[in-house]
């Protein structure tokens, strides 16, 4: 069986790659499925380490970063696409608007 | 019957090949197909984790839901071909601050004893089932699973908000 | 476990959770008319929650086994409560003209109003984390509420997406801290924590996490990139709503962490001065380039963060002070709880009367809010004026105004130290006089500068009854607690 620590280690590559696409693309919409691979990356941690604790409570635990994803998305998205009609683009760099 | 170590080895392969296209790909589309190969990959790895249920709902909420509702708004907006995201020099140095970052995190980590230890061998694992999973969530977990439904509630009513038409005498 | 018991206890945290079903019912009762009744219900929900506060004492007792029932969560409850209800009074009007009076403001208003609840009564990491969420989304659209007007889509959009990015940071943070022990409560990680040999790199790696992931929600540099745009750009009372709300709300739940999870050690103490330090800094220098009103308070928000990060690390080293003084140590890291909540309740008496002041004069768009309109303001609104003048001069801490004995009470629990914190103490007092430079700058604009043009008319009013007497209210506690802060102080205490 897989030792803990090889489930920490693609976690932890999950969570930087998730860090690296957020900083370095503009789209919002790529920029937000960045931080979807983050909140994976935190559930697989909750699901491998559970294993030697109380296995329920990792998936417990997970259930409810899925579900905070899922409003996370639905308002995300609703802002994408209101800011779009404003906009015509979905740019991180088109919002200027607010500058100094 | 595959081993677990051979399953875990193919599933966080898919995932973190995914994971790279995710973040490399120029067109969203192409980004948001690679993340569901991310998704079904680390549903792949709660399945080798004994979390039967987690691995279903994952496969169902953010490979079917959640990407669906992405590709959906990716297509209603109907991008023309993305533009040459060439990398800048305040994207090189976010890059390089990203990476710092990542190490500053992985290093740490890399050198902690408690993850050199050898796993416990084969210990007899308890299965995270649906049953206890219902157990755990609905008498240690109550509030939270609560607190979850007001969130999802007022996520919809503020997505609504958003996104619908504006009325005819509403003003900037 | 006895339902009815917990029910009970937890009276003012369900109240607004049904006050925002019940607006939401009546916008399909009554479509269209419902904005003026959803402010009515939401001012219900909230009184009524303040009132079974007021009326039943701390019981100490664990309210669904992840809830604290002690004299912190409930003086920071209170105080929640009193901003979300002034928060109520400030967006009405406003909502009235600009024909946005829908329910759904105060739906959203009453569900982040209870997540921030939440957040300081939680005594468990998935509490914590809901409790964040709970508090951030619903304020990503009430950020974006003018969804017609760019800048206040913009600002909902750029909260949003770095408010996504931090609770990444945030849940990663949490799964660490739970694969460390196998639980998320404070009592299991306290328990875990308590003996230093068994804290490895996953441990301070997870804490680590976890600041930066609350840093981003109480706006700490260097984690405050976002706030300046997303305070300008938000309608006013939401504006006020952020700054008061989620600071006394994140800073709740970060001091609970503090006094009843974290220990004490070299790197949290490190990691801690750095971002106070930082904050001060960069907060106090930002401001002083500003030549507009919100996005100036957005940077004395960031450095009053920093201010209160130094009561934090207070109550952090005051915990390993034990070991020297034996005994002595719980005293002095509760009163160092106590100067931050105090702190805190005189920052959001004195935001809410800054925000309420720019709503009052109608400076909603950009031009008005430019420092350069308030010229000789003080001859032709000189009570205005002078609300504005003692809110800068609190926010500055000058004495005889309750900011100051905020910044006092701060000191003088780092000092109890001894020279232990003295680097992030002498950055607060020389920051402390950059601020007084542009909050001075400020009232010489008000007060000696002339108008350009002396016959236009005085900048009209927003001419909201509630509006004027909030800004009263407000100001008339920075005076009274500004002289005589034993009652606040007694009340905070419980």
């Amino acid at each position: 069986m897989a030792p803990q620590s090889w489930y920490l280690i693609v976690s932890a590559l999950l969570f930087g790659l998730g860090i690296v696409g957020f900083v370095t693309r503009r789209n919002s919409l790529v920029m937000f499925m960045s931080v979807e691979l983050m909140l994976n990356a935190a559930n697989l941690v909750f699901v491998a380490a559970a294993r030697d604790h109380v296995p329920a409570r990792g998936s417990a635990c997970a259930l409810f970063v899925i579900a905070v994803a899922a409003s996370e998305v639905a308002v995300g998205l609703a802002l994408v696409l209101a800011l779009f009609r404003l906009k015509k683009s979905v740019d991180s760099d088109a919002v200027r608007e607010l500058r100094a | 019957m595959l081993s677990e170590r051979t399953a875990f080895l193919i599933f966080s392969v898919i995932a973190l090949i995914g994971a790279v296209n995710v973040i490399t790909r120029r067109h969203p589309v192409h980004a948001a197909l690679w993340l569901v190969g991310t998704f079904l990959g680390v549903a792949g790895l709660f399945l080798t984790l004994g979390a039967g249920l987690l691995g279903a709902i994952q496969v169902m909420v953010y490979a079917g839901a959640i990407m669906v509702l992405f590709l959906f708004v990716i297509l209603l907006l109907n991008l023309d071909a993305p533009p040459d995201e060439g990398l800048s020099f305040a994207r090189g140095a976010s890059l390089l601050a990203a990476v710092a970052t990542l190490a500053l995190i992985a290093l740490p980590l890399a050198r902690a004893p408690e993850l050199r230890a050898a796993a416990t061998p084969e210990s007899p694992v308890a299965d995270a089932s649906a049953g206890q999973v219902a157990n755990v969530l609905f008498t240690r977990y109550a509030l939270p699973f609560e607190v979850v439904s007001l969130l999802l509630l007022i996520a919809m009513v503020g997505a609504i908000h958003l996104a619908r038409r504006p009325r005819r005498d509403e003003t900037v | 476990m006895d339902l009815a018991t917990d029910l009970a206890a937890t009276a003012p945290l369900w109240l607004p959770m049904l006050g925002c079903l019940a607006v939401l019912l009546l916008e399909t009762l009554a479509p269209g008319r419902s904005g003026h009744l959803g402010a009515l219900v939401a001012g219900a929900a909230i009184a009524l929650a303040f009132a079974r506060l007021v009326a039943t004492a701390p019981s100490g007792r664990l309210p669904f086994g992840m809830l604290a029932d002690d004299a912190l969560g409930r003086s920071l409850t209170g105080l929640l409560l009193l901003v979300g209800a002034a928060v109520v009074v400030l967006a009405e009007p406003l909502l009235a003209r600009l024909r946005l009076a829908h329910g759904e403001f105060f739906a959203l208003l009453l569900a982040s109003l209870s997540g921030m609840v939440l957040l300081v009564q939680a005594r468990d990491l998935m509490a914590l984390f809901l409790a964040v969420e709970l508090l951030s989304i619903p304020l990503y659209v009430l950020a974006a509420f003018r969804r017609l007007s760019a800048p206040s889509v913009e600002s909902g959009f750029k909260y949003f997406l770095l408010g996504a990015f931090a609770s990444g940071f945030l849940v990663y943070g949490i799964a660490l801290l739970f694969s460390t022990c196998g639980d998320t409560s404070y009592a299991a990680l306290a328990r875990f924590a308590a003996d230093p040999a068994r804290l490895g790199a996953t441990w301070h790696v997870g804490v680590a996490l976890l600041l930066v992931g609350l840093g981003f929600k109480v706006a700490a540099a260097p984690f405050h990139g976002w706030t300046p745009d997303v305070y300008e750009g938000a309608p006013t009372p939401v504006t006020a709503f952020m700054a008061a709300g989620v600071k006394v709300a994140a800073f709740g739940g970060v001091l609970r962490l503090a006094h009843e999870v974290l220990p004490d050690g070299a790197g949290l103490r490190a990691g801690l001065a750095l971002l106070a330090c930082a904050s001060m800094l960069v907060g106090n220098l930002g401001a002083l380039l500003q030549v507009r009103l919100k996005r100036l308070l957005a940077w004395s928000s960031i450095a009053h963060a920093g201010y209160l990060l130094l009561g934090v690390l207070v109550v952090v080293a005051a915990k390993s002070h034990a070991g020297a003084t034996g005994a002595a140590a719980t005293p002095l890291a509760d009163s160092a709880v106590q100067a931050v909540v105090f702190y805190l309740a005189t920052y959001a008496l004195t935001t809410l009367a800054a925000f309420g002041w720019i709503l009052d004069l109608g400076r909603e768009s950009a031009e008005l809010q430019d420092l350069r309109a308030l010229r000789g303001l003080a001859r032709r609104r000189p009570w205005l004026s002078a609300a504005l003048a003692l809110c800068f001069l609190s926010f500055a801490g000058v004495p005889l105004t309750a900011g100051f004995l905020g910044k006092l009470y701060v000191l003088k629990a780092a000092f109890a130290l001894g020279t232990e914190l003295i680097v992030p103490m002498v950055v607060l007092a020389a920051t402390s006089v950059i601020a007084l430079g542009y909050y001075l700058r400020i009232l010489s604009t008000l007060y000696m500068e002339r108008a350009p043009d002396e016959n236009a008319p005085a900048p009209a009013r927003l001419g909201s009854t509630g509006v004027a007497l909030l800004i009263a209210a407000a100001c008339g506690g920075v005076l009274l607690f500004g002289v005589w802060p034993e009652p606040l102080l007694r009340w905070l205490g419980g």
